[in-house]
Parts: structure tokens; sequence; C-alpha cells
């Protein structure tokens, strides 16, 4: 297996070492993301992944402790929520710890040809904490409603509210990573152009 | 310097296509569930690190009922009443919705004389009485006027058919919530849930989202030429 893995990656640097020649920028991203995003999955995720759900549970936990509403029992990724007639362990699993979105952002960030070295470690580790921070929230948001108007609002909580309060910040990290990153750059590019032009024509 | 422009549209399409490609992958074959917590032999220490709810009719007879679950079982801990009354364990209508559908149990064992000591408990499906295949149970019955302890577990295969062999339709390798009731205990209820983002759904609105912004701003930008 890890042969086929080391033979994959080696095959995929030297498809972008071509596509990076032939200045196929479009290709390079897209093969230089979706290859990244498929070795993270392979090779980082079953490492990173217990130790991380271990982390949102405990730091979610902190909030909990702090207004009261729940508990945690982070040896075990869980939120346990006590009421009067009911209780919810809520199991941070895989799908919830933010794993799969922290491994899409950051294989794409690293093949956006926007940003230089500097700038790439710099917004990977400043959009990795605003992932892990957004999951934080949506947790607090989830179990904070649950607390409040019984196991019955679960659904709602996690099923709606809570990706929404998510999906909102992730698109707002997006939007400032690589839609408006993209305009101003463009912008700039464009005045520059235009700047030079003006001074050779004087 | 002059920065190297991308061009807007071919990477939005980039970013979307990789999206729908990241968004296909299978990436749920993970396990984050903690094994090997629970051992079902009649000591039950491991219980006390594990969050408990009260079940009760009357607040002064407070049974402890405790859920774990990891990829292959559900785990379940009755402590009967520390203050006397209702002490002696009952193992009948454990309700256990799995995503949505419920199974009930009983559970037997063979100590009705009720000597003090460690016995097998066994699981059956309450339809039809049958003992769950892979199920195992241990009951602590303890001394007159002591609480009696069980615990069990039972297998997530166990929800695939609801004791006459009538399957239940549910994907045993991917349930993600359990709630228990008892009413022969109280009316409470306990539940164990996952509490997923949806990642495909939320990486592919992310891309909906960057491309809406920058069509918006290209549309904009045409418009003030």
């Amino acid at each position: 297996m890890i042969w086929l893995i080391v033979l994959l990656m080696a095959v995929w640097v030297y498809l972008l070492r071509v596509l990076r020649k032939a200045k196929l920028d479009f290709f390079r991203f897209l093969v230089g993301s979706v290859g990244a995003f498929i070795f993270l999955v392979v090779l980082v995720r079953p490492i990173a992944t217990v130790p991380l759900t271990k982390a949102v549970a405990a730091t979610a936990g902190v909030f909990g402790q702090l207004t009261g509403m729940y508990e945690t029992y982070y040896q075990y990724a869980m939120l346990f929520i006590r009421q009067e007639t009911s209780s919810i362990s809520l199991y941070v699993d895989y799908e919830c710890s933010g794993i799969i979105e922290i491994m899409a952002f950051s294989a794409m960030l690293w093949f956006f040809p926007l940003y230089n070295l500097v700038e790439k470690i710099a917004v990977n580790i400043v959009g990795l904490l605003w992932i892990f921070a957004s999951n934080i929230l949506r947790l607090f948001v989830v179990c904070a409603l649950v607390y409040a108007f019984g196991n019955d609002m679960y659904f709602f909580a996690h099923t709606i509210f809570g990706r929404i309060v998510f999906y909102g910040l992730s698109i707002l990290l997006y939007f400032y990573v690589f839609t408006r990153s993209q305009i101003v750059r463009q912008k700039v590019g464009r005045f520059r152009y235009d700047s030079d032009t003006e001074s050779n024509r004087q | 310097m002059k920065t190297k422009i991308f061009s807007i549209g071919k990477t939005l399409t980039a970013l979307f296509s990789a999206f729908i490609l990241l968004s296909g992958m299978n990436v749920s074959a993970i396990s984050t569930y903690s094994s090997g917590v629970v051992q079902i032999d009649g000591y039950f220490d491991e219980w006390e690190s594990i969050p408990q709810t009260d079940f009760y009719y009357n607040p002064d007879m407070r049974h402890k009922v405790a859920l774990f679950r990891d990829d292959e079982y559900l785990y379940l801990y009755v402590h009967m009443t520390e203050n006397g009354g209702y002490t002696n364990f009952n193992g009948a209508n454990y309700r256990v919705k799995a995503d949505g559908y419920e199974v009930s149990f009983i559970i037997t064992h063979n100590n009705y004389g009720q000597n003090p000591g460690v016995t097998n408990a066994v699981v059956r499906y309450q339809n039809g009485y049958d003992p769950v295949p892979g199920s195992t149970g241990r009951l602590f019955i303890a001394s007159k006027g002591a609480p009696d302890v069980c615990e069990m577990a039972i297998p997530l295969k166990a929800f695939a058919y609801d004791g006459i062999w009538k399957p239940t339709g549910i994907d045993t390798s991917s349930i993600s919530s359990f709630t228990f009731q008892c009413p022969n205990l109280g009316n409470q209820t306990a539940a164990a849930t996952g509490t997923d983002t949806l990642p495909a759904a939320g990486v592919g609105l992310c891309a909906a989202a960057a491309i809406g912004g920058v069509t918006v701003f290209r549309k904009k930008q045409r418009g003030t030429k």
C-alpha cells in the first residue's frame, strides 16, 4: 500500500512539474489541490482525526463549564447535556471534527497562485484556527439550544442552526481568502499596468 | 513587482471542480469512537467516568442509566436506586431508537431467586424473545435492600432487525443516534448522537458563495464600464 502511495505521489509531483513548465496554471491548481487533498486524507487524517476530536471536545467543554450548560468528557470526545427529564451525549466524531474542511481549505490554498510562501503559511494558520473556532462556536450553539429547549430542539439546533453558523463563518473565510483577495489583487494589477503604460507614453 | 494574476473565471471553475471532486469522495470510513472503554465483566468501575442520567418517577428513588457507544456496540448500564424500595433489577421494555427506528429489548437472567452475586444477563428482542446474537450482559444481584447493577453490550448489527426478523432498513454501519427509554424505570430519556458538519455540503456551499461573489463583482464592474 505504501508503495502505491509513494508511486502515486511521484506521478502527482511529476504532473505538477509538467503543468508548471507548460504554464497551465488552471490545471496545475486543479491537479494540485485535489491531489493534495487525497494525500492529506490518506496520510494525515488517520493521525490527526482523534487528537482533533479530543481538542474540539476539550475546547468546547471550556465554554460548557463556564456557562454550566454542559459537561465535557474529552477522553471520549463527548459533550454531555444534562436536563431534568432527558440527557444527551454528543459525540465529536470524525465528520464533526472539522478535519475535512481544514484539509480541503489547506489543499486549495497551497495551490492557489495568488499568495507567496510566507502568505500561504500565515493564511493557512489563520484559516485552520478560524475553522476550529467556528466548529467550537457551532457546538456551543447546538448545546446551548438543546440545554435551553430540550432534546426535541436537537434536530433544528444541529441540522439547521448549527450548520448555518458554521457554513456562514466558513463562507466568510473563503470570501476573504479566495474571492476578495482575487478581486483586490486584480484591481492592483490593472492599476499598475495602466500606470506603467502611462509613464511609458510620457 | 508585478503580480501574476490568475484568471478569475478559470480559478473559480477550478475551485468549483475541485469541490465537486472532493465532495464525491468517500470520507466517512474512519473511527473516532473510543473502543475498549467498557468491558462486560461484572466490574462496573469504568462506568464512573461515563455520564449518567437519572431515571425515576419518584425523585427520591432515582435509577442511574448510562449509554456509551463505539463502532460495534451500544453499551448500557443500569444502576437501580440506592434509596431502597425499588432496588431489584427490572429488564423489561428497554426501548432503543436507532436513527429514529425503535427496537425493544428485554433483559433476562437465571437468578430470580435473588442470590447475591454476579450472573449472566441475556439481551433478547422483546418482540419474539430471541436472544440478540453477539450481545453480552452481566448482572450484579445485591443483597436485600441494596441496588442491583447491570451492564450490557448490544451489537449495532442487532438494529438491522426488530426481533421477528423483519428488517428495519437501518444501515447499521453508520448509525448516528441512539435514544433510550424505559417506562419501567422512569419517563426520562438518554440519547447519544453524533454532530457531523456535513462537510461535503459545507465545502460545496463555500465554493458556490465564492463564485457568486466574484460573478456579482464582475457584473457590477461591467455595468460601470
